[in-house]
């Protein structure tokens, strides 16, 4: 009994050997192409992260295949594609849009995907949100917006930006009107320029990367910031849970501020063999050790705060499975958003 | 200042006549051009592609080369638009409206050497207004709000009314049903679901693609189907050298309509979301509308029609780029894609770019202009070569650019469900073309639809009604007012009168398959106000009013139809004058069997989605070219199967290998996920 419970300790150990499985891996990836679906426009931060992705992380992969871009703005549009229709084989990995989790938590419209079935391989960084406001506005400061109206702008309900600004007013007293309808950041953005719009909520890299004024405070200040901790570049702005002065209104606030700890991250489709999830996430470990690609991302702006696989994966779920009453509450304060 | 930019432009120049610089452009040029051919895939695949390329080069190469792509793109597109019919991209589509029956009159050389010519010289001009305008660009892009950009899109979409021709409600008809196409899906004010039956595919609604190429494409090979003789006679393509300086020639002659398209093409292509399938439209439009005697001859092979169109979309990459630079808003799909290199190579848009980084702003200046000159000149060196293609018979060239326009329809949305649009859009398309409904207002109301509903939206909210009182958008409004009551104005200061009498019903008429078709509309529209009427405000506002006004023109045009033919003289006369539209003509053969042959035809089409259903698309386009050849045609198994397998292998090195686009999902993937995973195709 105990030479068969050696031989199977024995055989286990064989079938756990890396030998075998790696040559799989690399027998299917080289020479071929990883496609990263990227669920926004390739000129935000969604799509600098991807080509990052492009540029760093070939070579840790087993076979060295090349790594190119497939934009697909649209984050319940992409995640549905890469459920569904998506091969799933590992030739096409993804980067997660954030509010995924979220989405699935509230069981919104049109969601075909498990967001719990993905495959983690790794977290390149949690943005945080901030609310910039124009020097030109009729209020600059939140304590001003409780008593003079402003225009902040996004494009649909299910924006993050929408659905913050909506509990800031409904929790906090704030009179931000939302102006729906603009086709992405940029617009926001010009709008704001020309003086259509005081406001917007977009994350704070984007804020920097695109108008490196505004990260100064020069011409638009931040007033807010949205995610768990304060982000170094922002010390003396405060967080939305800093706000919160109920049980009730810190409950809705860290579950509107807990997706942008997942910002940005690689997931693998739900169909992808366990040998080529692995070797994805062993080579997105050997990337970020390695040194060039988080260089990268600091010239670039991004937090130093990404995460393995195991770290990502666990605060996927925690949003995914957030108490109904939690959700119960935001959609609560939502429905009577106008 | 001035000198500044001088020595800025100059530096710029002699930056990217670095031999490896040209080298790069020259790369890009290529590549955009054979892009640019296929039909359905465009620019955006092609800079996609080309991006991981650009990390390792220096930002002036990566320059050159990216905006050498997306520079020709609506050069090459024009290729397969004069000779069969099909638009390269959906920026094309205007030009064929001459462009084609230039080649079926045995004109393809002048046609496309008038192409090339505006082409290049659109493109230049687009550049150059880039050029000169960077002193100006910002306060110029900052004057223009959501209120002046809807006033732009309204502007855009009353001109369906000149694509109309002399069917004016047809035309209106049309244009309505476009705009409600466009807002299907999810709205984004209130979260309704507006006529989306529960699927996902129309909850993102319909994309643009796959309409354009059903409406556009597939009537032309039907018809070609139908015809079964190849459209132009060997003879008939002597001249095509001579030809081709021919239409160099008319483009000079034309020199003011060029420069006025260029300049249309130019500033629409600054407001982000008129991309360039709406330009080239805006452009023909304007053309009909001012040139002498257009609405005889547009539509009919007239040169004009060409030069208008395709001036005007290349001049597009220059508008483009002007929010692109000056503040990182992208002015096309493209843009948004070379933006996300300008952030890879840590080039910020905004101020710098029109001050401290000159150097780049005019690298790209000269990027586009030198693109356009060296795409014009191969095109032009291969164009005796290329017009050959229309000689090949339609067995072959049928099949082969139907089973192209299935991958590039798929571009659409990576759904089956684009497929399924190409193929309702190439009926509905088939079906207004035969029996002269102008399609050019559909394209119209399909883009500028769902924009003007956004900016309305904006606006409303921003301004309030105030914003109605901003002199620019005054200006605009006045001017689109004026164009829509010039006709009535023309015709009362000519004394033409309505004419009353000879009303009568005409019961004959209810036996005409084109008298049901505009029922079709009138229960369309009906349709569309009785679901709607009980939305939220925001989402039902737009559908209610547009469809109310489809609803008006529609049933005018069924009385119009029924009760007699006596109408208004004048520029409204439904059924007398023709539509701006190429026209189904098929000599000697009679309504049946020409109902026959495109029900033949149309079954091809639904042949080639369900093998693809079962078996993936790849491998169904082999079989269908095999059965369509063998079967269909009744060639010989030999060049069927060689033929086939041919299609067959280019498209899995170009679409596969090199381009990696995805294929949809099959049965048999489904089935046998091993195959699915070892091949990817399925």
């Amino acid at each position: 009994m105990k030479a068969f419970g050696l031989a199977v300790v024995a055989v286990l150990a064989l079938a756990a050997s890396p030998a075998p499985a790696q040559d799989a891996v690399e027998k299917f990836y080289k020479g071929s192409t990883i496609t990263i679906n990227v669920p926004s426009s390739a000129g935000g931060t969604y799509g600098l992260a991807a080509q990052l992705l492009a540029q760093h992380m070939p070579k840790h992969i087993p076979g060295r295949p090349s790594i190119v871009l497939q934009i697909m703005p649209g984050g319940v549009k992409a995640t549905n594609y890469m459920a569904n229709v998506a091969a799933q084989d590992g030739s096409v990995i993804n980067l997660l849009s954030q509010s995924m989790p979220d989405l699935q938590a509230s069981k919104a419209k049109g969601i075909q995907f498990d967001v719990l079935k993905f495959h983690p391989i790794g977290l390149i960084a949690g943005l945080n949100g901030a609310f910039v406001v124009d020097d030109r506005a009729p209020a600059k400061t939140l304590d001003e917006m409780k008593v003079k109206p402003i225009l902040a702008g996004t494009r649909e309900r299910s924006d993050y930006g929408f659905q913050t600004v909506a509990m800031l007013n409904h929790y906090v007293g704030t009179k931000i009107k939302i102006i729906l309808g603009y086709d992405g950041g940029a617009e926001t953005d010009l709008a704001m320029e020309r003086g259509e719009l005081h406001g917007k909520l977009s994350s704070w890299l984007s804020i920097k990367e695109r108008h490196p004024q505004w990260g100064r405070g020069e011409g638009a200040r931040v007033v807010l910031q949205i995610g768990a901790e304060r982000d170094p570049d922002l010390p003396n702005v405060p967080t939305l849970v800093d706000l919160a002065k109920t049980d009730e209104q810190k409950k809705v606030f860290m579950f509107l501020a807990g997706n942008n700890a997942i910002a940005r991250g690689l997931t693998a489709p739900p169909g992808v063999p366990a040998d080529r999830v692995a070797a994805l996430r062993a080579a997105f470990d050997a990337m970020i050790k390695e040194g060039p690609f988080t260089a990268d991302l600091a010239k670039h702006g991004f937090p130093m705060n990404h995460r393995n696989w195991q770290e990502y994966a666990a605060i996927i779920k925690g949003l995914a499975e957030t108490p109904a009453d939690v959700i119960a509450l935001s959609e609560q304060v939502l429905s009577k958003a106008r | 200042m001035e000198q500044d930019l001088l020595g800025a432009a100059l530096h710029a120049f002699g930056i990217l006549m670095d031999p490896a610089r040209l080298m790069f452009l020259f790369f890009g040029v290529l590549c955009g051009l054979v892009l640019g051919i296929i039909p359905g895939i465009g620019g955006v695949v092609g800079l996609t592609m080309l991006l991981p390329f650009t990390y390792s080069m220096d930002p002036y190469a990566a320059l050159a080369m990216m905006l050498g792509l997306a520079s020709v793109n609506n050069t090459g597109d024009t290729i397969p638009a004069v000779l069969f019919g099909v638009p390269g991209s959906a920026g094309c589509a205007a030009t064929v409206l001459d462009g084609y029956p230039l080649a079926k009159q045995g004109q393809a050389g002048r046609a496309l050497g008038a192409s090339f010519m505006a082409s290049m010289l659109g493109g230049i001009f687009g550049a150059f207004l880039l050029g000169i305008s960077i002193p100006v660009l910002r306060p110029v892009v900052l004057a223009f709000g959501s209120p002046e950009l809807l006033a732009f899109c309204l502007f855009g979409l009353s001109l369906a009314a000149a694509l109309s021709g002399g069917a004016l409600f047809k035309g209106l008809a049309v244009a309505a049903f476009g705009v409600v196409i466009a807002l299907v899906g999810e709205d984004d004010y209130s979260g309704t679901m507006r006529w989306t039956f529960g699927t996902v595919y129309l909850w993102n609604g319909i994309p643009l693609v796959p309409i354009a190429l059903g409406v556009f494409a597939i009537p032309e090979l039907v018809d070609m189907a139908i015809a079964r003789t190849a459209m132009v006679r060997s003879e008939m393509m002597k001249a095509t050298a001579a030809g081709q300086w021919q239409g160099v020639r008319d483009v000079f002659q034309n020199k003011f309509l060029l420069l006025r398209c260029s300049a249309i093409g130019t500033l629409l292509s600054t407001v982000p979301g008129i991309g360039t399938s709406v330009i080239d439209w805006v452009a023909y439009g304007h053309a009909a509308r001012t040139e002498k005697g257009a609405s005889e001859t547009f539509g009919r092979g007239d040169i004009r029609g060409v030069i208008a169109s395709e001036s005007s979309n290349n001049a597009r990459e220059g508008g483009a780029l002007m929010p692109t630079v000056a503040f990182g808003v992208p002015g096309s799909a493209g843009m948004a894609i070379l933006l996300g290199m300008f952030l890879m190579q840590g080039i910020v848009p905004g101020p710098d770019m029109l001050t401290k980084r000159l150097d780049l702003t005019y690298a790209m200046v000269w990027s586009v202009a030198l693109a356009n000159v060296l795409g014009a000149g191969i095109c032009f060196l291969f164009a005796n070569q290329l017009a050959r293609i229309v000689l090949i018979r339609p067995s072959i060239l049928v099949p082969a650019v139907l089973a192209v326009i299935y991958v590039g329809a798929f571009q659409g949305s990576s759904d089956w469900g684009d497929i399924y649009v190409l193929l309702v859009g190439g009926a509905l398309g088939w079906i207004m073309k035969r029996h002269g409904w102008p399609r050019p207002p559909l394209i119209l109301g399909v883009v500028l639809g769902e924009i003007v509903e956004r900016y309305m939206f904006i606006s409303v909210q921003a301004y309030g009604a105030d914003f109605l009182l901003r002199p620019i958008v005054m200006g605009i409004l006045a001017l689109t007012l004026f164009g829509l009551v010039r006709p009535f104005l023309k015709a009362r200061k000519e004394k033409r009168r309505i004419d009353l009498s000879g009303f009568s019903l005409q019961p004959e008429s209810l036996r005409k398959p084109s008298t049901w078709f505009t029922a079709f509309f009138v229960l369309f529209f009906g349709y569309v106000l009785a679901t709607s009427y009980d939305w939220d405000f925001g989402a039902r506002i737009v559908p209610q009013i547009i469809s109310a006004f489809g609803f008006v023109c529609a049933v005018l045009q069924l009385g119009a139809t029924v009760v007699g033919r006596t109408v208004p003289s004048g520029a409204i006369q439904p059924e007398a004058s023709r539509i701006m539209d190429i026209e189904s003509s098929f000599e000697g053969l009679d309504d049946r069997t020409v109902a026959i042959r495109a029900a033949v035809a149309f079954g091809w089409l639904a042949f080639l989605l369900a093998a693809g259903l079962v078996v993936g698309l790849l491998p169904a386009i082999f079989l269908f070219m095999v059965g369509y050849m063998r079967f269909g045609s009744g060639e010989r198994w030999l060049p069927s199967l060689a033929v086939g397998g041919g299609l067959f292998a280019a498209a899995y090195l170009l679409f596969h290998k090199l381009l990696h686009l995805p294929w949809p999902p099959s049965l048999l993937g489904q089935l046998s996920p091993a195959l699915r995973n070892a091949t990817h195709l399925f």
